[in-house]
């Protein structure tokens, strides 16, 4: 992992430091500063396409090295939540299918044959609510009549 | 560092949560199962390189974190397990038979009302409706639990409560559950005999020694302990009399129970409170942290404590229960019991507090003294506070449809589900974990809180860091199995068909 | 005066922070070009050094947090 050059300014009690969108999808940024958020003020800027600045403020006063150590610690949480976000992108599916299938194996068989019974039950077929029986010389014949009607 | 999130091996990486703890990383997925990997190996399990040989490689194909073996029967099968009470709907019913209290403890979260004032009783006619809506909620399981004020102000009604739901449950045929919280200071031989004969479970507060407890429960012109525990020693010698000579038959019944409250007057004396309730007979004592809502919230700055406070005294407490575990002896604290039959079993306790979405509503509701229905009892607390957005209906005007359709309870059922929220969606303690939307509008005055902030998620997952260090100790994790089982044993007898 | 990329902080966060700090501090919002400006003056002193930072790791919850 690359160590982004830092700037720290001691009278703010503050390190700052740039990203590169590239590398670090900001998802991933935003994840590990709010990690942070009980114990530093963190601050974004910058272009989420391009380059982000990280600016991390102690709430306690901290020294150089204890804010460049803050600096490390957030880049090793970003290494996590990169991980943390490749892992569940790449298990997304597996995940939704084992929710599903648990969660519709849960529901009373009642409740599963009643909303299978209402998707059949909502029109009766012999109606031919689609008019898929309907001839199509007969289905344009009769388009053409109510276009008539309407340009009347 | 020893991973690389660039090389990834996609085909055997399986989804899992992660948290370094000391030197070793802990895995946990959707199932709740868990593994420890040293660095090493959790560098080579993400790149795919662990040898399929190795015993950590067993492990985690056993418990599906490895992707091309997951074994999706026995997944589904535990994640529905660990889910099967989000479908029952409410079984757990609070009933604040009345405001009234003759107590003026000092963390109390009920809004209590002084004796004489009587307009804050429930009235038979509420009574009656309430037992009749309890009895329309779908769950086949019901507990009917009395709490206030202090139930027992309001005698009559807790009598008839409990006459009419066991008359209605002849018809009904659910199984059945009546619970009481009191003070016990208005107790008597002829309410003790009742609530025996009828199997009602009682429960009480016990702050620890008498001057813990009276400190934390002060009785005007009494002593709140002498009170309290003259009647509990009678309760217990009444259970053990119906143990002893095996009168119970084929129904259980529940050996009176105490609840401890923490507050800052506990901090110096962990030992103490746990001696006080070996001296009383419990097997079990239940260290919950003092909650910032009511009286407490208001006097948090001379009564609250930091959560590390909290968990040191917690800490102290466990290590003297399973020392006193180790010399032989059988006792359990009860947050430590929940947690590890959640982790160590395929089912779950169904404790309310630590359950995604949490019981809101949907696992249990809450009934003021005048027929007003809440999502819990924390949501009727917040009411008196002039918070009413938790109140989903009345007893007299809504069917339980209605209640279970409300906006209220569906955006406690969002902001409780952990997997929806900053901060709990990839936490490792996720599977286990649970969120208060109350205790967050307390703190934040929002439903959905800043979570890595939050009194809540520091004291959690302080302990269930505590909790899965013990697991890595042998002699520890066999004392803990133990707790599990017993806590999966308990959340099953609950619900008992009691005798007519 | 806590200025917020527009392309990295959702106005909606930033409203509801500051409905929220209305009771602590004075607060006004505005927009120039990329950012948003909130001028946040706190009602008592002694919240001078910190609000302004507390405030924006409010917003940056907000922004994180699911809803």
């Amino acid at each position: 992992m690359q160590n982004p050059k830092s700037k720290i300014n001691i009278k703010e009690n503050q390190i700052v430091f740039r990203l590169n969108s590239k590398n670090y999808p900001l998802e991933a940024i935003l994840n590990a500063a709010y990690v942070f958020i009980d114990r530093v003020y963190v601050h974004l800027d910058g272009d989420p396409e391009k380059e982000i600045l990280i600016s991390l403020k102690g709430k306690e006063r901290l020294d150089k090295k204890q804010l460049e150590a803050l600096k490390g610690e957030f880049l090793n949480e970003l290494l996590n939540y990169l991980l943390r976000i490749e892992v569940a992108k790449n298990n997304q599916k597996i995940r939704e299918y084992i929710v599903a299938a648990s969660l519709v194996s849960s529901l009373p068989s009642n409740v599963i044959a009643q909303s299978s019974r209402s998707e059949e039950e909502t029109v009766d077929w012999r109606e031919d609510p689609l008019e898929i029986a309907v001839p199509w010389e007969e289905k344009h014949a009769k388009k053409a009549k109510e276009k008539q009607k309407k340009n009347k | 560092m020893k991973f690389n999130p660039d090389k990834i091996d996609h085909s055997t990486v399986g989804f899992f949560r992660y948290r370094k703890l000391g030197k070793e990383y802990l895995l946990t997925n959707d199932a709740g199962e868990y593994a420890f990997l040293d660095e090493n190996n959790f560098g080579k399990f993400i790149e795919g390189k662990i040898s399929s040989k190795s015993a950590s490689y067993k492990e985690l194909a056993k418990k599906n974190f490895i992707r091309d073996k997951i074994n999706f029967d026995k997944y589904i099968e535990k994640y529905q397990k660990k889910h099967q009470n989000l479908f029952g709907g409410p079984s757990l019913h609070i009933v604040v038979v009345t405001l009234r209290c003759n107590y003026s403890c000092v963390y109390c979260q009920a809004s209590a009302k002084g004796v004489t004032s009587s307009q804050f009783d429930m009235s038979l006619g509420t009574a009656k409706q309430v037992v009749d809506f309890i009895f329309s909620t779908p769950n086949n399981n019901v507990a009917i639990e009395f709490q206030g004020g202090e139930p027992l102000l309001n005698w009559p009604i807790v009598k008839f409560i409990v006459e009419y739901a066991k008359e209605k449950n002849k018809i009904e045929k659910k199984s059945l559950e009546l619970r009481l919280v009191s003070n016990f200071s208005l107790m008597d031989k002829e309410k003790l005999r009742f609530f025996f004969r009828n199997h009602v479970a009682l429960c009480t507060s016990l702050d620890g020694p008498e001057a813990i407890h009276n400190r934390n429960r002060p009785l005007p012109r009494k002593n709140s302990y002498e009170e309290t525990t003259k009647w509990l020693k009678q309760a217990m010698d009444e259970y053990r009399r119906i143990e002893r000579k095996k009168i119970r038959g084929k129904y259980y019944f529940f050996q009176p129970g105490a609840l401890v409250t923490v507050s800052r007057f506990s901090l110096e004396h962990p030992k103490e409170i746990v001696d006080e309730y070996l001296k009383w007979g419990f097997d079990t004592i239940f260290l919950r942290p003092l909650s910032p809502l009511g009286t407490a919230g208001k006097a948090w700055s001379k009564m609250g404590y930091k959560p590390q406070e909290y968990l040191d005294f917690y800490k102290k407490a466990l290590d003297y229960i399973l020392e006193i575990n180790q010399s032989g002896k059988r006792f359990y604290e009860r947050t430590a019991s929940i947690v590890v039959s959640k982790i160590l079993t395929d089912d779950d306790p169904n404790y309310l507090e630590l359950r995604s979405p949490c019981g809101a509503g949907i696992g249990q509701l809450a009934y003021d003294f005048n027929g007003d229905i809440y999502t819990c009892d924390e949501g009727r607390m917040m009411g008196y506070s002039g918070q009413e957005m938790f109140r989903l209906g009345t007893v007299a005007q809504n069917v339980y449809s209605e209640i279970i359709d409300s906006p209220a309870l569906k955006s406690m059922c969002v902001a409780s589900e952990t997997s929806c929220q900053a901060g709990c969606s990839h936490c490792v303690y996720q599977p286990y974990c649970g969120i208060c939307p109350i205790h967050n509008f307390a703190e934040t005055g929002n439903v959905f809180c800043q979570q890595p902030n939050s009194l809540r998620c520091i004291i959690n997952k302080s302990i269930f860091d505590l909790i899965f260090s013990y697991l890595k100790d042998k002699k520890k994790k066999k004392i803990l199995e133990k707790w599990a089982k017993k806590e999966i044993e308990c959340s099953k007898k609950n619900y008992q068909k009691i005798p007519d | 005066m806590k200025k917020f990329s527009k392309s990295l902080y959702s106005q909606e966060a930033i409203k509801e922070a500051v409905k929220r700090y209305k009771k602590i501090a004075d607060l006004q919002m505005a927009e120039k070009n990329k950012y948003y400006l909130v001028k946040i003056k706190p009602k008592k002193s002694e919240h001078n050094n910190f609000l302004e930072d507390e405030f924006g790791n409010y917003v940056l919850g907000l922004r994180k947090g699911a809803r």
